[in-house]
């Protein structure tokens, strides 16, 4: 044999395995998020996530690439289905990762069951999704619903606290009344009163009515939920309202998350809430992803960079166990269950219940400065906490 | 003319068979706003009453099916029967009051009265969700021998609309009715003189273009399962607007050209960019400045130097 | 008692806002008969503006200026480069001006994102002035402070200058404007001008009250034509009164019937339209 030809066929040899692989398509994980509006930052946490995260494992798992396509659903539901169709139909996406915004899980719910694909949830929290009527084989979500993160607080504040009268204050939509609905159950089942409901619409700038409308009652502690913009906003109002003083702030753990947390600033000293996941958290895990986290984008992780933390984590671990294999949906799906128990999350170690809804432990913070940063200390901690335990006084 | 037309009505019937279902499905999207211009090019074009709300007639045809679908009675014919009622009785009701204004003023009574009913879709979340919407409105097929889920199918339904839309818009602006409009659009007093009542005129155009939007409204909700605020907002009034004025006013196919033209360039620019609005705020722009006349009026003006 | 008293200072505060775009914008339909559907967007860009160049300098006053100036040049593009180019027909002019509104504000999204932004406050008025058993921010009562002055300016201006009674002259009759020798031309502009710095002053007051967001522009655009048409085009006083009347029924509206909040400022709006075409103080 020439020599060139040798050396042509030692270096098809040396490549062959490369080309092999290459030519395998990359799996495509399609992102329907908020990239614009007042969720946006809660979207582009959740891809910090998944982009650190893959980072890690060098952008390849289940020996197959992992491409990203991302599509803003503006937190719109005519956006988001219409968004989703394309990732779906056009882009022929292999996973589905959102959304945020509980309004648009809904919208997309029934053509993602229709459709079959695979979607991970990393943060939409409505109950709906994931309940006995409406979970799909094909839905799986990593983010407590709002009942899971909200009703515990009822019992606990009765407790640990002396509040027993309460304003409930919350975005007019989906996500923010089903929030203070389960609280409302849970405090009112501990033998809680609730002296008034509030709402205000979504990305109002201005809550200057509200407060009025509270400050003019009797109550020990204000409950609230708002999001992104909306909670900056309305945590910097009440306190320059004047109410932090005569009724402490209380709420779910978005009114004080790590993404608004430093816009806020030094009026969200003092505000107890309940979530899933504080970056203050103390476990290795966590202190190596927050560490990690803040050397690639200069601040703090939020819960949603530690939602898609976590999704890339299960689909990177579903590929592996399935080596790429993508062709039958239902070994996908069933890979994706049992990846789940075998990771080892950031905030702990999770499971899927019956409808494959995480069953995760739930925290009490309360913001404290530590240095120069202000964090949601961790001020209690509820190692498993499942939809089906708090879902009583809904689901009968 | 007739020939034209059949050959046009198989190609779309035929069309399907040779796309994507991302393909089609777009296409349906093209065939409801043509629905949707070519009723506010009736009120514009022809009878020359310029609206900036005349999604409030589309809105309401969608919110009447939404609601009836999902709550009361899932019946497409039904459903579909109360949506155009609905938008009709909309339109008449509006049109009592917008008639009324002229010129700027009808572009703003008609804003106005559509905001009207996007602040109560906005506010009554008990009846219509609020600004979450109302999700999970399945495709047509209770009533139906078979189901419309299936993209092809719904297309069909689609075309179907499209085709009668065509035809009886066709009908109404070559009849004398047709003909009276467009004189009263070009001088009303002349047309007084002579003896017309032109009120009623404008104001029966104003329904029938308020009947068409509504089945325009009804279809896109069967379409995206879903129904908010948005379907009556000055977006998809201003959007319809531009479809015509794009396509060319006071023609019969000029709204059809033009929404093509937009549904197109909305999902071939979405592919690349993130800078949709700014491309259609170009379109606004360019039109206004440089076609006012249309692409329809354009490819005549063309077709009349060539000859 | 001071549970009223804070609404109607709310309600006060914002209604100032709006009258800061209504007047422009009632201004510019006054002399041109053109209704700016871009007006929205001079009050985001505005903001934005002062935004950038807060953060960039350090002076509130500079990142104000800025933005009045910013705003005001696009404005004068718009009238004398686009505006002059239309027929003079209401729906070319919706078309275009509406054209400008996605233009400007997806142009603003691109450079300065999706993120809800607020605009810093100077620290003087950063604290709360104490109203029976409330606290009412300093600020609000700025904004008011604002507002009122440049009303009374305005009025000034309009009654009492010769710039005023030019414009006051073309608004009624242009032609015989014209014969008398006034430049109607140059007033367009001018008008044209002023009508956006408004705009873009109410952005920069308003910026740390109401935050600046994608979408802003369409909101306060709508909230601002309620105004122009229940004041009536054409008319300062309508402009203020207006103001102050849509203030006041958000406010209250979301405080006593947040079910209707939308729907309170619309439906007079509709029945203004439908009784009294011109609004309260319209002229025609």
């Amino acid at each position: 044999m020439s020599r060139t030809l040798r050396f042509v066929l030692s270096l098809a040899v040396a490549l062959a395995p490369a080309v092999a692989a290459a030519q395998a398509p990359p799996v495509k994980l399609g992102l329907l998020l908020p990239y614009t509006g007042v969720l946006s930052v809660q979207g582009t946490d959740v891809t910090n996530g998944i982009e650190l995260f893959l980072k890690k494992i060098g952008g390849r798992a289940g020996g197959r690439e992992i491409q990203l396509l991302k599509e803003d659903d503006e937190a719109k539901p005519d956006v988001g289905i219409t968004k989703l169709k394309k990732l779906v139909e056009r882009d022929r996406a292999d996973f589905l990762v959102g959304p945020v915004s509980s309004v648009v899980a809904l919208a997309i719910r029934n053509y993602v069951h229709e459709q079959g694909t695979p979607l991970v949830v990393p943060v939409a929290f409505t109950r709906v999704l994931t309940s006995p009527q409406q979970a799909s084989p094909s839905i799986f979500r990593l983010a407590e619903t709002t009942d899971q993160s909200n009703y515990p607080m009822g019992a606990w504040m009765i407790k640990h606290t002396k509040y027993r009268k309460v304003i409930v204050m919350a975005t007019d939509f989906v996500a923010g009344r089903h929030a203070v609905e389960a609280f409302m159950a849970g405090f009112k089942a501990a033998g809680g009163e609730i002296v008034k409901e509030i709402y205000a619409p979504l990305n109002t700038p201005d809550f200057a009515p509200y407060l009025a409308q509270a400050g003019s009652l009797q109550a020990d502690a204000v409950y609230a939920w708002f999001a992104g913009a909306d909670a900056i906003r309305f945590v910097k109002q009440y306190k320059e309202y004047g109410l932090a003083a005569r009724m402490p702030l209380t709420g779910h753990g978005v009114l004080t998350d790590d993404t608004v947390l430093p816009a806020i600033g030094d009026a969200a000293l003092g505000i107890l809430t309940m979530h899933g996941y504080s970056a203050a958290v103390d476990n290795p895990e966590n202190r190596a992803f927050v560490r990690d986290y803040e050397a690639a984008y200069k601040v703090w992780p939020s819960r949603y960079s530690e939602g898609g933390w976590d999704t890339a984590m299960l689909i990177a671990e579903a590929l592996e166990s399935l080596k790429g294999d993508l062709s039958n949906r239902d070994r996908v799906r069933e890979a994706l269950r049992t990846a789940l128990p075998k990771l080892k999350l950031p905030r702990g170690s999770v499971q899927f219940d019956a409808y494959r809804q995480v069953i995760a432990p739930i925290l009490v913070t309360r913001t404290e400065k530590q240095g120069s940063r202000i964090v949601n200390a961790v001020v209690d901690r509820i190692p498993s906490v499942s939809q089906e335990a708090t879902w009583g006084w809904w689901n009968k | 003319m007739i020939v034209r037309a059949g050959a046009a009505v198989g190609a779309l019937a035929v069309l399907p068979l040779t796309l994507s279902s991302y393909q089609v499905d777009l296409l349906t999207k093209m065939l409801i706003f043509a629905i949707f211009a070519m009723s506010l090019n009736l009120s514009l074009g022809y009878a020359g009453l310029p609206s900036l709300g005349h999604a409030a007639y589309f809105g309401v045809g969608a919110y009447t099916v939404g609601l009836l679908a999902v709550r009361v009675w899932n019946n497409f014919w039904v459903d579909m029967a109360c949506g155009l009622a609905a938008a009709a009785v909309a339109a008449a009701l509006f049109g009592l009051l917008a008639l009324r204004a002229e010129g700027s003023y009808l572009l703003m009574i008609t804003l106005a009265l559509a905001q009207v009913l996007w602040g109560i879709a906005f506010g009554w979340r008990r009846l219509t969700g609020g600004d979450d919407g109302l999700p999970g409105i399945p495709r047509p097929a209770e009533g139906l021998p078979l189901s419309l889920a299936d993209g092809r199918r719904f297309y069909y339904l689609v075309l179907v609309c499209f085709v009668v839309s065509v035809g009886v818009l066709a009908l109404v602006t070559r009849s004398p009715f047709g003909r009276a409009l467009v004189g009263i659009r070009e001088s009303a007093r002349r047309m007084e003189v002579l003896g017309y009542d032109t009120w009623r005129y404008k104001y029966v155009a104003f329904v029938l273009a308020g009947l068409f939007a509504g089945l325009a409204g009804n279809l896109f909700v069967y379409y995206n399962g879903f129904v908010s605020p948005a379907y009556l907002s000055i977006v998809f009034s201003a959007a319809a607007l531009i479809m015509v004025i794009l396509g060319g006013a006071g023609t019969l196919l000029g709204p059809v050209l033009g929404s093509a033209v937009i549904v197109y360039l909305e999902n071939a620019v979405s592919a690349y960019t993130q800078r949709w609005l700014l491309v259609l705020g170009l379109v606004y722009v360019a039109v206004t400045l440089f076609v006012p006349e249309g692409l329809v009026g354009l490819l005549r003006r063309r077709k009349a130097q060539a000859a | 008692m001071s549970f009223y008293l804070i609404q109607i200072l709310n309600g006060v505060s914002f209604g100032m806002l709006l009258f800061l775009l209504a007047a422009g914008l009632s201004l510019i339909y006054g002399l041109m008969r053109i209704l700016n559907l871009a007006h929205g967007s001079y009050y985001v860009l505005g903001a934005y503006t002062a935004l950038s160049v807060a953060r960039a300098t350090e002076s509130l006053l500079l990142a104000g200026l800025a933005g009045v100036a910013v705003v005001t040049a696009v404005g004068v593009f718009m009238e004398r480069v686009l505006l002059r180019r239309v027929p003079r027909a209401e729906l070319p002019q919706a078309l275009l001006t509406f054209g400008m509104l996605l233009i400007l504000g997806d142009l603003c999204l691109w450079y300065w994102g999706g993120t809800p932004q607020t605009l810093p406050r100077p620290e003087a008025l950063s604290g709360a002035v104490q109203v029976g058993t409330f606290f009412f921010p300093a600020y609000r009562l700025f904004v008011i402070g604002v507002g009122t002055t440049v009303g009374v300016a305005l009025w000034l201006l309009q009654e009492h200058t010769r710039l005023g009674a030019m414009i006051r002259a073309a608004i009624d009759d242009a032609e015989i404007a014209r014969t008398t020798g006034i430049n109607v031309s140059v007033l367009s502009t001018v008008v044209f001008a002023l009508g956006a710095a408004l705009a873009a002053l109410g952005g920069i007051i308003g910026g740390p009250m109401l935050g600046v967001y994608p979408g802003a522009d369409f909101e306060i655009l709508l909230l601002a034509f309620v105004v122009v048409i229940i004041g009536g085009l054409g008319s300062l006083k309508g402009a203020f009164v207006g103001a102050l009347l849509v203030g006041l029924l958000d406010t209250f509206g979301k405080a006593r019937f947040p079910e209707l909040a939308m729907f309170t400022i619309f439906a007079p709006m509709a029945l203004i339209l439908a009784v009294r075409p011109t609004g309260l103080f319209g002229a025609r």
